[in-house]
């Protein structure tokens, strides 16, 4: 077990492209860690360079106590998880469990005792002969998580590692692979492109653009409190109500109505913002309030135990989530009504958030 | 005409269905009649292959044989025919054996290095391919082999063959190891397998079927080569069945139908055999070493 820290950590492709670009991160011992952006934003290149599958060009990288920036991936001792699972498919179940201890010179008869032991805590019992292709998806991410365990890792990582499983079976594969990972206690990082599995599995998450990391933080405060607007808009599985404004008499107006200023900010007057707050933390309210956005529904959209309502006021469309038995038909006519708890303020000009 | 006219009075589908079923069943007849004809031109020398052998006295036409084992006893006889066969084999396997760890290794690297022009390469060495077993670099090949020493040996004629075939050997192997997902590789090296443990473990074994379609076809290369090796060795005893079969004559300068008859089944047979090897532990396939 370890921990894992990079220091302004660069990967440069050749002609000059940076797919990681200056990231400092550091990663606890025991901890589960996302690696979330949208593709091509260096996730996937970052997870490869802790892992040595790409040299590293600039910056250093720790795994526990030592310096592995140079170490081969077979000194680091990371186990890795493919997108593909990378099972060979010319070994059966067993085999490829205990390809890392063949490798380590493990003797036969141990190795193969070995991969039965750790395929059957990951209820792969009775399997241990099939072949890969003779697998489903879902045991055959399990025999990919038995491998990279069985060599008993400081860190694990995992490459978008629920992507090739149908849905029904991703629900399944995230409880399990949360348990397991709680169960060993490893360093584990994982690369997604699905907010909504980091935020479900992390136990802290990073979120990457263009090879930097725009903000690390626990899935509440990225979900909560975004520390831009690239993050707020990514996160969520609507994203963020973003409305361009000028802030007047101590409020903020949206469209034809006005919303408080977030709890503890004070604004000068004049000053232009982007006001942010989630669906999820707007209200609707079919009477009058004395502080909200007057807006008529123009759109229902059933999200089974609510509703995602879009209502429109002015120039400005905002999307609510409203319990459905709340739930307003289109051509409705009410209040949004913000919370000042639940509401944010970006700087317009450098996207990050005004504190 | 019958069709349109009943057309017209009612029975449309029915009708028309009848004359397209018809002339559907036409075209067919020709058709195989036409594969009848195209199948007998290529089945007429092989069934002279499997008959003469048998006959008393072998012509060039296909007959009813007797069934007679007298042309083989004549061949035993023969003091090169025999040997002749080993040393088909030994340039056979020779060159195989060649072919396969070098041409290997090579599209290997060819498939995981990127260099630049390596597709070109590939090309420019497919096309010079045919020049260096062709007729045309006969003599430098033979002026090279004196000066190296090599001439009238049997390692010289494998060498020259296997240079014939390594730029296609090369080309098909590449295509094989390009479908090899490189995250199996990944895999392995992240285990710390080293290089020569990555190729043993996982390269070669997915890339069987590509690396015995390449055994056997450079064995069909190899084994029908006249050219090369009736240049190259200068004594009888080494040379290998294709060209001793050029010496089987009677002592009117007739050529010895009896003879080559018997060899010519003896000759085809370690081919066919070697084919039905792979075939029923790979089946032949041209891409991939990977179900997806």
């Amino acid at each position: 077990m370890a921990t894992i820290a990079t220091t302004t950590l660069v990967k440069e492709y050749p002609g000059g492209v940076r797919g990681v670009d200056g990231v400092d991160v550091t990663i606890a011992d025991g901890e589960f860690f996302a690696l979330l952006g949208p593709s091509g934003c260096g996730k996937t290149t970052l997870l490869r360079s802790i892992a040595g599958l790409e040299a590293i060009t600039e910056g250093t990288l720790h795994i526990g106590e030592v310096d592995v920036t140079q170490a081969e991936p077979g000194e680091r001792g990371v186990a890795m998880v493919f997108q593909d699972y990378a099972l060979f498919p010319h070994m059966d179940v067993a085999d490829n469990i205990a390809y890392p201890l063949k490798i380590k010179k493990v003797k036969k008869s141990e190795r193969r005792a070995k991969a039965v032991d750790v395929a059957d805590g990951l209820a792969l019992d009775g399997l241990s002969l099939r072949r890969p292709g003779q697998l489903s998806g879902g045991q055959q991410q399990r025999v990919a998580l038995a491998r990279a365990v069985a060599t008993e890792p400081e860190v694990l990582l995992l490459d978008e590692p629920l992507s090739n499983l149908d849905a029904r079976l991703r629900l399944e594969a995230r409880t399990f692979l949360k348990e397991l990972q709680r169960d060993l206690g490893v360093t584990t990082v994982f690369v997604t492109h699905d907010q909504a599995e980091a935020l479900a599995l992390a136990d802290r998450l990073a979120v990457m653009k263009a090879g930097r990391l725009q903000q690390v933080g626990t899935p509440q405060e990225v979900f909560g409190r975004p520390a831009n607007t690239f993050v707020a808009s990514f996160i969520g599985s609507s994203p963020m109500n973003l409305v361009t404004t000028t802030i007047a008499d101590g409020a903020v107006p949206v469209g034809q109505g006005t919303v408080p200023l977030p709890e503890g900010l004070t604004q000068a007057d004049g000053r232009e913002v982007i006001w942010g707050a989630r669906p999820e933390y707007l209200r609707w309210s079919a009477e009058e309030v004395p502080v909200g956005v007057p807006a008529e529904v123009s759109v229902t959209e059933n999200l089974g135990a609510s509703a995602l309502v879009t209502a429109v006021s002015g120039q400005e469309k905002l999307q609510l989530v409203v319990p459905e038995e709340d739930a307003p038909g289109p051509g409705d006519a009410g209040w949004v009504v913000a919370s000042a708890r639940r509401s944010l303020l970006f700087d317009p000009e450098t996207t990050e958030r005004i504190d | 005409m019958t069709a349109t006219s009943a057309a017209r009075s009612g029975g449309t589908t029915s009708s028309t269905t009848a004359a397209r079923t018809a002339r559907k069943f036409l075209t067919r007849i020709l058709f195989v009649l036409a594969m009848v004809v195209v199948g007998f031109f290529f089945a007429l020398p092989l069934a002279w292959l499997v008959t003469a052998p048998f006959s008393k006295v072998p012509t060039l036409t296909v007959s009813w044989p007797d069934w007679t084992l007298e042309n083989f006893r004549v061949l035993t006889e023969n003091p090169y025919a025999l040997t002749s066969i080993g040393n088909s084999l030994i340039l056979g396997f020779g060159t195989i054996a060649v072919v396969v760890t070098t041409g290997s290794l090579a599209a290997y690297a060819l498939s995981r290095v990127r260099i630049p022009g390596r597709d070109g390469l590939l090309y420019g060495l497919l096309l010079l391919s045919s020049v260096v077993t062709g007729t045309a670099a006969m003599v430098p090949l033979f002026q090279l082999m004196v000066a190296t020493g090599l001439i009238n040996t049997q390692t010289g004629v494998v060498l020259a063959l296997s240079g014939g075939v390594l730029p296609t050997v090369i080309f098909i192997l590449k295509d094989f190891m390009d479908s090899i997902p490189k995250s199996y590789e990944e895999s392995a090296r992240l285990y710390g397998a080293k290089p020569h443990q990555i190729l043993r473990h996982v390269v070669v074994p997915i890339a069987r079927p590509g690396l015995a379609f390449v055994a056997v076809w450079a064995l069909v290369q190899v084994w029908g080569n006249f050219l090369l090796p009736f240049i190259l060795l200068r004594s009888p005893e080494s040379q290998p069945a294709a060209v001793i079969m050029y010496t089987f004559y009677t002592e009117s300068g007739q050529a010895d139908l009896s003879l080559i008859s018997a060899f010519s089944l003896v000759f085809s047979i370690p081919v066919i055999l070697l084919y039905f090897l792979v075939n029923r532990r790979y089946g032949f396939r041209f891409h991939g070493g990977i179900k997806s």
